[in-house]
C-alpha cells in the first residue's frame, strides 16, 4: 500500500512530552538563528540612523544617492561577470574531465577541488603578491625582463576582481556539471546509439541536453557568488576607491557612528536578488531533475580526442589550477618564507621568523588558530544536530507543518554571509543579549549560516533509512527515544559524519558571516588575516594564511581518509530497500 | 496470546476511505490472512493492528484491552504485537543475534535470559549457525527468518506478517510458507498475515478475510472461501473461476443468452436481476460438435478461440453467443481447433450463482 504512513499522534500527553519538548527546544532555536536577525534588519532598515524615527529614508536614499547606487550596479557587473567566465570555464572542464580521454583527469578534478576549499581572499592576497602594479612578482618580472615603465598587470581593478572572483568560482559550476555528467545512465547514451547516432551526435543531442540544466544552475550559483563575495572585493577593488555592495556594509560599520540602519536597508538588494536566484534556481531543478535519473551501471562513455587536442584540452583544464592553486599558493609561500616581499625568492632572503612569529610568539594567532578550531568544531556539531533533528521531523512527518520548519532550516541559503553578519550584529549585540564580544555571538552566526547544508545532508541520510526499520524497533517494545538512539543514530552514523565535514570546512573558510561579530578576544584566522592585511605585513598575512591552508588542507584530506573508512562496513551492510 | 476483535474499523486519508466499517473476530492462536488487491485496506488494517496508524473511527480490542479507537490508542511498543515487514527491515548495523536480542533488553531482562531467549528464536528459524553474521550477509529468505526470529522472541501476543513473503523468488515463498505455519503452529500465537496472494492465503491461514477497496467480501475458513466464494470479487480471486454474467430466472437458475443454467444459488437476485455463473474451468466438460449428446442439460454452445498445450492438460478459451469468455481445461487428448464449435457441460453440482461485484 503507498498510502504515505504517519506515525500517529499518541492520546496521553505522557507519551508525547518528549515530542513536544525536542519540538520547541528546535522551532526556538530556528527562531532565534533565522528570523530574529531576518526580523531586525527588516524593522531596522525603515529607521534613520540620526533621529531613530520610523522612516523610509533610507530606501530613498539608496536610489537617489550615486555613492550608494553605483555599488549595487558594481556588484551586478562584478557577478554577471563572474557567472559568465566560471559557466564559460567550467562547463567544458566539467565535460573534458568527466567525459573525455584528456589526460591528468585525476589531477585537474584534485586541483580544482583544491580551488573549491580555499578561501578566495587568500586567493585574493596570493594574487597581489603576483600581480599588485608595483611590486607584484609577474610585474617585475616583466619590467626586468622587457625593460617596460608601466605594469602587465593590475590585479586593483575591475577586471582583476572579476578574474579572481571567477577563478575560485569555476569549482562550482565544475562540481555541479560534473556530477551531472557522472550520474546520467550510461543506458540513456546506449539507446541513442543503438539507434544508430555516433558518439558525438549522441554527446550533442543526449548527454548535453541531460546535464544542460546543471549549467543553468552553475550559472546562477556563480552569479550569487559574485554578488556576495566580500573578502576579494574588500582587497582588490577598496584600494582604488571602487565599492561593491558588501564592501559598502562594511563601509556604514567603519563610519563613526556606523550608519547601522542604512546599512540594514542596503542588504535588501543583495537579499532579493540572492532569493530571486534561488527561486529560479528551484523552478529549473524542479522542473526538469538531472541527477536522478538512475541507471544500474555507472560506467561511462569516454570520447576520445586524439593526440593534439587532448593535450590542448588538457592546456585549457590547467587554467583553474594554475591561476587558483599553483601560483597564488607558490606566491604565499615563498613570500612567508622571506625576510621582505620585495626582496624576492632569493637564498639570502630566506627565513623562518614568520612561522615562529605567528604559531609560537603571537598571541593573536595562537588564540585565532584555536578560536577557528573550537568555534568551527562547536559550530559544526550544533549545526548537524539541529540540522538532522529538523530534517527527521519533516521527513517523517512527525508534526502536522514539520514543512516550516524545514522552509526555516534551509533560509540562510538565500542570505549572503555579510547580511547575516548584519542581522546578528542587530539582533544580539543589544539587550536584552549583548553577545558582542561572545563566542556565542559567532559561533550562533556559523550555525545560521551552513544550517541549509546539515539540513539538506539530513534529509538525505534519513531518506536512506526505511521507516520501517524504526517501527521495527517500535513493534518489538522500543519507546521512540530509544528507537532513534539505538536504530536510527547509528545508521546515520556515516551520514552525520560527511555532513558535519560540510559544515567545519566551509566554517574555517568563512570571513563575511563573521566580520561584523568578532571583537580582538573572538578573532579567528580569517578575520585576524583581513585585519592584518589592512597593517600591510604581507610576509606575516602570507605565513598566516599559508597556516590556515595547510590547516584546511590536512582536515580535508583526514576527512577523506575518515568517512572512507567508516563507510566501509555500514556501507555493505546498510541497502535495505525503503518500503516498496 | 489473546483474541482479537476489530469493531467497525474504518480508516480515511483525507476524501480517500482506505477502511470502511471492519468488523473481524479472530480466536486466539488463529491465524488470519488478510486478502486482496492492492487498495483493498489490509496493510492499513495491518497498520493499526500494530498501532502506527490511529483509526477514525471502530475499535480494536485485544483480549480484554481496548488498544485502539479514534479517541485514544496503546502506542506500538506497548501493545505486545510484533511485527515483520515486507522488506524484513533488519538492522543492518546489528548482527543477527543483536537484532533478536534488542526486544529482549528493552525488556530489562537479565543477560542469561537475554542469550535464551534469542537462542531459542534462532532455533525456531532455524538460524543458529549464523548468529554472528551482518544481514548483508544473508539471502533474502535468511534475512525475513531473522525478521521473524526477532519478531518472536519477545513472545508477543500477537504476531503480525505484511507481506512477508513478496520479495522472495518462488521457490523460497513455497518453502517459507510452509515454514511460517510450522512456527505457528508450534508456538501458536495469534497471527494476522497480509498478501495479495490467494495460494498463501489458503495454505497458511485458519482464516481468511478477502478484502476490496476497503470492504470486507468474505470472513471464512480457507475451504469456505474457496469452495463457496461469497460473491463474484471472491469467486475470481481466490482460484482461477470463470464468471459469466446473465440474469435471474427464478431460484437456482441463471439465463445466459437463450440458455437456462441450473446451480447452487446464493445470489439473492429476484427473477430478471443480475447474476452470475461461477465455475472452475477444470469442472467444465467440453464436447466437439458432433459428440454431444442430444439431451444434455445445464449446457451451451460456444466457438473455440485459443487453445494452449499444458502438457498435463489443454487450456481452451471459448466465447460463448452472449460475447463471454470461459476458460476450460480438458484431457489433452482432447484437440478442438481455435474456430470450431462446441458445446459446454456445466455440471450443476459444480455451478455456483453468486451477486454481482
Amino acid at each position: 500500500m503507498s498510502s504515505l504512513p504517519r506515525p500517529a499522534l499518541f492520546g496521553t500527553l505522557g507519551h508525547n512530552l518528549p515530542r513536544w519538548l525536542v519540538l520547541a527546544a528546535v522551532t526556538l532555536a530556528l527562531l532565534l538563528l533565522v528570523a530574529h536577525p531576518l526580523g531586525w534588519i527588516l524593522w531596522n532598515s525603515f529607521h534613520d540612523d540620526s533621529t531613530k524615527e520610523l522612516s523610509l529614508g533610507n530606501y530613498q536614499r539608496m536610489f537617489t544617492r550615486p555613492s550608494l547606487w553605483l555599488p549595487i550596479l558594481n556588484s551586478l557587473i562584478l557577478a554577471f561577470s563572474v557567472a559568465l567566465f566560471s559557466t564559460l570555464i567550467g562547463v567544458p572542464l566539467a565535460w573534458l574531465v568527466a567525459r573525455t580521454d584528456m589526460p591528468g583527469r585525476g589531477l585537474v578534478r584534485a586541483m580544482t577541488m583544491t580551488a573549491f576549499v580555499t578561501p578566495s581572499f587568500i586567493g585574493a592576497l596570493g594574487w597581489i603578491l603576483l600581480a599588485a602594479p608595483r611590486a607584484g612578482w609577474l610585474n617585475v618580472g616583466w619590467r626586468n625582463l622587457t625593460g617596460a615603465e608601466g605594469p602587465l598587470l593590475d590585479i586593483y581593478t575591475m577586471a582583476g576582481t572579476i578574474f579572481v572572483c571567477s577563478i575560485y568560482t569555476v569549482p562550482y559550476t565544475f562540481a555541479l556539471v560534473a556530477s551531472a555528467f557522472d550520474e546520467m545512465a550510461v543506458e540513456l547514451e546506449d539507446a541513442a546509439t543503438t539507434l544508430g547516432a555516433g558518439k558525438w551526435r549522441t554527446m550533442l543531442s543526449i548527454t548535453v541536453p541531460l546535464a544542460s540544466p546543471a549549467f543553468l544552475v552553475g550559472f546562477i550559483l556563480s552569479f550569487i557568488q559574485g554578488m556576495t563575495l566580500f573578502g576579494v572585493p574588500a582587497f582588490l577593488l577598496t584600494p582604488s576607491g571602487t565599492r561593491v555592495v558588501t564592501t559598502q556594509l562594511a563601509e556604514f560599520y567603519q563610519l563613526f557612528p556606523p550608519e547601522i540602519f542604512l546599512a540594514a536597508a542596503y542588504c535588501m538588494p543583495l537579499l532579493l536578488v540572492t532569493a530571486g536566484l534561488f527561486w529560479i534556481r528551484r523552478r529549473i531543478l524542479g522542473r526538469r531533475q538531472f541527477t536522478t535519473i538512475g541507471g544500474k551501471t555507472r560506467r561511462t562513455r569516454r570520447i576520445e580526442l586524439g593526440t593534439s587536442v587532448r593535450w590542448l584540452g588538457f592546456a585549457f583544464a590547467m587554467i583553474v589550477p594554475v591561476t587558483a592553486v599553483i601560483l597564488p599558493f607558490a606566491a604565499l609561500l615563498l613570500v612567508s618564507l622571506s625576510k621582505a616581499w620585495g626582496l624576492g625568492p632569493v637564498p639570502g632572503n630566506f627565513t623562518l621568523d614568520w612561522y615562529r612569529w605567528a604559531l609560537l610568539e603571537n598571541g593573536e594567532t595562537q588564540r585565532a588558530i584555536v578560536n577557528s578550531l573550537v568555534y568551527g568544531g562547536v559550530a559544526a556539531s550544533i549545526c548537524m544536530l539541529l540540522g538532522v533533528i529538523v530534517a527527521y521531523i519533516s521527513e517523517r512527518r512527525l508534526f502536522s507543518g514539520a514543512a516550516i520548519l524545514g522552509a526555516l532550516a534551509t533560509t540562510p541559503i538565500i542570505i549572503p554571509g555579510i547580511v547575516l553578519s548584519v542581522g546578528f550584529f542587530s539582533a544580539y549585540t543589544r539587550p536584552p543579549f549583548g553577545f558582542y564580544g561572545s563566542a556565542i555571538l559567532v559561533i550562533a552566526a556559523f550555525v545560521a549560516t551552513f544550517l541549509p547544508i546539515a539540513y539538506s545532508q539530513g534529509t538525505t541520510t534519513i531518506k536512506g533509512i526505511s521507516p520501517d526499520l524504526e517501527r521495527a524497533a517500535r513493534s518489538v517494545g522500543a519507546g521512540e527515544i530509544r528507537t532513534f538512539l539505538s536504530i536510527t543514530a547509528p545508521l546515520m552514523r556515516t551520514g552525520l559524519v560527511s555532513g558535519w565535514l560540510l559544515v567545519f570546512i566551509p566554517i574555517m573558510r568563512e570571513l563575511s558571516v563573521a566580520i561584523f561579530l568578532v571583537s580582538p578576544k573572538t578573532n579567528v584566522m580569517t578575520t585576524l588575516i583581513y585585519n592584518y592585511k589592512d597593517g600591510g605585513n604581507y610576509e606575516a598575512v602570507a605565513a598566516t594564511s599559508i597556516v590556515l591552508l595547510a590547516g584546511t588542507l590536512v582536515i580535508v584530506l583526514l576527512a577523506r581518509l575518515l568517512v572512507g573508512q567508516g563507510s566501509r562496513r555500514t556501507r555493505k551492510t546498510s541497502n535495505t530497500d525503503p518500503a516498496t | 496470546m489473546s483474541d482479537i476483535r476489530i469493531k467497525g474499523l474504518s480508516k480515511s486519508f483525507g476524501n480517500y476511505q482506505a477502511l470502511r466499517d471492519l468488523n473481524l473476530d479472530l480466536a486466539s492462536g488463529h491465524l488470519l490472512a488478510l486478502l486482496g488487491p492492492s487498495g483493498c485496506g489490509k496493510s492499513t488494517t495491518l497498520q493499526m493492528l500494530a498501532g502506527f496508524e490511529i483509526p477514525t473511527s471502530g475499535e480494536i480490542w485485544a483480549g480484554e484491552r481496548l488498544i485502539s479507537s479514534a479517541a485514544s490508542i496503546v502506542p506500538p511498543e506497548k501493545r505486545g504485537i510484533s511485527l515483520v515487514f515486507q522488506n524484513y527491515a533488519v538492522w543492518p548495523h546489528m548482527t543477527v543475534a543483536e537484532n533478536i536480542a534488542f526486544g529482549l533488553k528493552i525488556r530489562r531482562l537479565s543477560r542469561s535470559e537475554v542469550d535464551a531467549g534469542t537462542r531459542a528464536a534462532l532455533d525456531a528459524v532455524r538460524l543458529g549457525q549464523l548468529a554472528d553474521r551482518y544481514p548483508s550477509e544473508l539471502s533474502g529468505g535468511q534475512q525475513q527468518r531473522v525478521a521473524l526470529a526477532r519478531a518472536l522472541a519477545v513472545q508477543p501476543g500477537i504476531l503480525l506478517l505484511d507481506e512477508p513473503l513478496s520479495n522472495l523468488d518462488a521457490a523460497l515463498r513455497d518453502e517459507m510458507r510452509f515454514e511460517i505455519r510450522r512456527v505457528h503452529d508450534e508456538l501458536g500465537i495469534t497471527t494476522v498475515y497480509v498478501t495479495h496472494d490467494q495460494s498463501e492465503a489458503l495454505v497458511t491461514a485458519d482464516r481468511i478475510a478477502v478484502m476490496k477497496l476497503g470492504a470486507l467480501q468474505q470472513f471464512a475458513a480457507p475451504e469456505e472461501v474457496f469452495e463457496r466464494p461469497a460473491n463474484e470479487f471472491v469467486a475470481s480471486f481466490i482460484g482461477t473461476n470463470n464468471t459469466v454474467p446473465g440474469a435471474s430466472a427464478g431460484r437456482g437458475a441463471l439465463r445466459i443468452g437463450e440458455r437456462v443454467v441450473t446451480g447452487l444459488d446464493r445470489s439473492g437476485a429476484a427473477e430478471g436481476g443480475e447474476a452470475v455463473l461461477i465455475i472452475r474451468p477444470g469442472k467444465v466438460r467440453l464436447h466437439e460438435g458432433e459428440t454431444a449428446p442430444a439431451d444434455l442439460a445445464n449446457s451451451l454452445p460456444a466457438r473455440v478461440v485459443r487453445s494452449a498445450y499444458l502438457g498435463e492438460s489443454r487450456d481452451i478459451l471459448v466465447e460463448l453467443a452472449t460475447g463471454a469468455t470461459m476458460r476450460v481445461l480438458v484431457p489433452p487428448e482432447q484437440r478442438p481447433a481455435p474456430g470450431n464449435r462446441v458445446v459446454l457441460e456445466l455440471p450443476a453440482e459444480n455451478c455456483q450463482i453468486l451477486p454481482r461485484g
